[in-house]
């Protein structure tokens, strides 16, 4: 039996979750939301997480009826993600694990993810897309190692999302990509827009700069003019999130597609916060029925950054011996999926 | 007529049937309901006219591509030329490495990595890129003792000399080889020399653009 | 890293007393694992005194030493926070207190 405790704080979230042998018994979260227009900046959200972490710590002991000694592992993300904001999660960890003497463990954030989906879903061999704020990645399990068959080439799919909510000046709450998904359903208006795939990878930069144009006709002009949209358009705010959505969605399904003909797969797994959009899944659950296959999801609970993906990933390292030494129990921006041996898959 | 089908492949179904009496491949790209149908539309007349535009292209430059017998965009099929004896090379790969000795197999492969590079690279110099170098898109045909190297699946390219087009075509068959044939690292490395030999007078430049590419990747910073 | 700071570096010293030398040295762990980023030129030399931690800055410019300072209070007061709020080892027992963790802009929720 492994009990974990899990924080994870990468981004705008700091979460705390506690599980048991695949059982979940607390799993709490905060988010900073930044008025409309701002994106989320390291030193403040550093600040939010710090103001934030101690009472989710106690409420998520006070949720799973659990004393301290009752753990066997304490596990934070390690990264990628912003420095700061991972920092406050690290420090309370090793803080933690020295007053209770209890083993810690730095975790892969996408590992986290890709590990939570899988005990979730109960997906066994999935091609795994994660899409998120921060990553794009087609990934698939293969000797020990989750390998990246595909990404994005530039910004992240929920970067596109996020930044062009803050140009239309969307709410951040609970989340751009959220209110996005809401106004795109008031439309059925199809704006063409650059469609760029490459293989298994994908390029959102394009796009955006493009309907960024399209949203604030005028503002660039010095810079390209567009023969066909001279005149002025007429599109609502909503007709472009439908736009923007059915475009970059079909991109995302098309390389999981190749990936799946690729590999000789027939599961897909959504994870990451862009993981729990409506739209997404259903437009990969139509693929998946195409082929035969079958299409594996998460509720926001789970695809939005938590601290029990971390828990859950770190209870399964522990579990297969992995332990990590305490002077490195640092963070890390950069920490690539493909990096972390896969020591509790033995297929 | 029913037709038997081969393959789902990620871009359509194909089918083994026949075009004027001649047996072919017939690739289906089939109405995706999950996109929007304008978008739909859109793609596939493109990826059809880009796979029938690049077949002929390559053919007439030397490079082997399966001849385009016959193109129908309102059912949405391509009739092709059909390699009935060929295998892909992710599947050539993984059969030389579990039936030979180690040393074969690497003498092997370093000779099938010499072969894709120097194609790739006469694709290269004659502009065409093809979007989606993958080992599921390069055929090994038997012919004689030997066999001979057959680009497929062009839906995804296009004729460009710019150096980044190129420079991400290679990028994108670096990764594929690393995710697809992880426990053979150095394949990359022999094609890439291949490659340098044979893809003409912008050598450096496509070489440093795809180092730009490589390097974008990996200054990504990845947040959530 | 030594070599780059100055003969005549800035530097500033921080003594923090700790309730016992066992929190003391708990808190010399912590903050031991980073290391200073690279290019702000800031040597952090780290020591215990007892029940006291002891920290030594080095930096050739002011504004970098400001910047190691301020960031590592913001550590030295999540690291105390978290000790005071956990520290207690009598402590280890269900939570039935109340818990009041409203901040501002800041959305909750609960799975």
């Amino acid at each position: 039996m492994v009990c974990a405790l899990g924080i994870e704080g990468s981004a705008n979230k700091i979460g705390i979750g506690i599980i048991r042998d695949g059982k979940v018994l607390a799993n709490v979260r905060r988010t900073y939301i930044t008025p409309p227009g701002e994106g989320f900046l390291p030193k403040e959200t550093a600040k939010h997480h710090r103001e934030a972490i101690l009472g989710l710590v106690k409420s998520s002991l006070k949720e799973a009826q659990l004393k301290p000694s009752d753990l066997d592992v304490i596990c934070y993300t390690k990264g990628p993600g912003m420095a700061p904001p991972l920092l406050v999660g690290a420090i309370v960890a090793r803080t933690l694990s020295l007053l209770w003497d209890i083993p810690l463990l730095g975790v892969n954030h996408c590992i986290g993810h890709i590990e939570m989906g899988r005990l979730i879903t109960g997906a066994q061999n999935p091609i795994v897309l994660y899409v998120s704020g921060g990553n794009t990645q087609v990934i698939a399990y293969s000797n020990k190692r989750y390998r990246i068959f595909g990404e994005t080439i530039d910004i992240a799919v929920g970067n596109c999302l996020d930044r062009f909510a803050r140009i239309i000046k969307l709410s951040n709450d609970p989340s751009p990509g959220y209110n996005i998904e809401q106004l795109a359903k008031s439309s059925n208006r199809y704006i063409k827009l650059p469609y760029v795939v490459k293989g298994m990878d994908v390029s959102f930069s394009g796009i955006l700069s493009y309907i960024e144009d399209l949203a604030e006709p005028g503002k660039r002009q010095n810079k390209r003019k567009r023969p066909q949209e001279e005149e002025v358009n007429n599109y609502s705010q909503a007709d472009l999130c439908y736009s923007l959505q059915e475009t970059i969605f079909a991109m995302l399904v098309e390389i999981t597609e190749r990936a799946m003909a690729h590999c000789g797969s027939n599961e897909v797994l959504i994870v990451g916060g862009v993981g729990c959009n409506e739209r997404l899944q259903e437009m990969m659950r139509i693929m998946c029925e195409e082929r035969g296959g079958k299409l594996f999801a998460t509720d926001e609970r789970y695809c939005i950054d938590n601290g029990l993906m971390i828990a859950h990933a770190g209870a399964e390292m522990f579990r297969s011996g992995t332990r990590m030494p305490f002077e490195e129990a640092f963070v890390t921006q950069r920490f690539r999926t493909d990096e972390v041996l896969v020591s509790w898959r033995d297929d | 007529m029913s037709l038997e089908i081969l393959k789902q492949g990620a871009e359509g179904r194909l089918y083994l049937g026949d075009f004027k009496g001649e047996a072919c491949l017939i690739k289906e790209r089939f109405v995706k309901k999950y996109r929007h149908p304008e978008l739909d539309t859109q793609i596939t007349r493109q990826r059809m006219k880009a796979e029938a535009k690049a077949s002929g292209r390559c053919l007439a430059a030397g490079i082997l591509a399966p001849k385009i017998l016959h193109s129908d965009l309102n059912t949405h099929k391509l009739y092709m030329e059909y390699f009935n004896a060929a295998k892909t090379a992710k599947q050539f790969i993984q059969e030389t490495v579990s039936t030979q000795t180690e040393d074969e197999a690497k003498k092997c492969l370093l000779e099938f990595c010499k072969r894709i590079g120097e194609i790739i690279g006469k694709m290269h110099s004659n502009h065409i890129i093809h979007g989606d170098l993958t080992t599921s898109n390069i055929l090994i045909n038997p012919k004689g003792g030997d066999y001979e190297v057959i680009l497929i699946d062009f839906g995804l390219s296009h004729y460009n000399q710019a150096t980044e087009d190129k420079g991400v075509d290679l990028y994108v068959l670096e990764r594929a080889l690393l995710s697809t044939h992880s426990e053979q690292p150095y394949l990359f490395e022999h094609i890439l020399a291949a490659y340098r030999t044979a893809c003409g007078k912008d050598e450096q430049a496509v070489l440093s653009k795809f180092e730009e590419v490589r390097a974008r990747g990996r200054k990504r910073t990845m947040i959530g | 890293m030594m070599s780059q700071i100055a003969n005549k570096p800035n530097e500033s010293i921080i003594r923090v007393p700790f309730a016992t030398p066992r929190l003391a040295e708990i808190a010399y762990k912590v903050v031991s694992v980073d290391q200073e980023p690279r290019r702000n030129f800031v040597k952090k030399t780290l020591s215990l005194e007892n029940d006291v931690l002891v920290v030594h800055f080095q930096a050739d410019q002011v504004k970098s030493l400001r910047t190691a300072i301020t960031s590592f209070f913001e550590c030295l007061l999540l690291l105390q926070d978290t000790i005071n709020q956990f520290g207690d080892s009598k402590e280890d027992k269900l939570i039935t207190e109340s818990i009041d963790n409203a901040g501002t802009h800041s959305g909750s929720d609960s799975a």
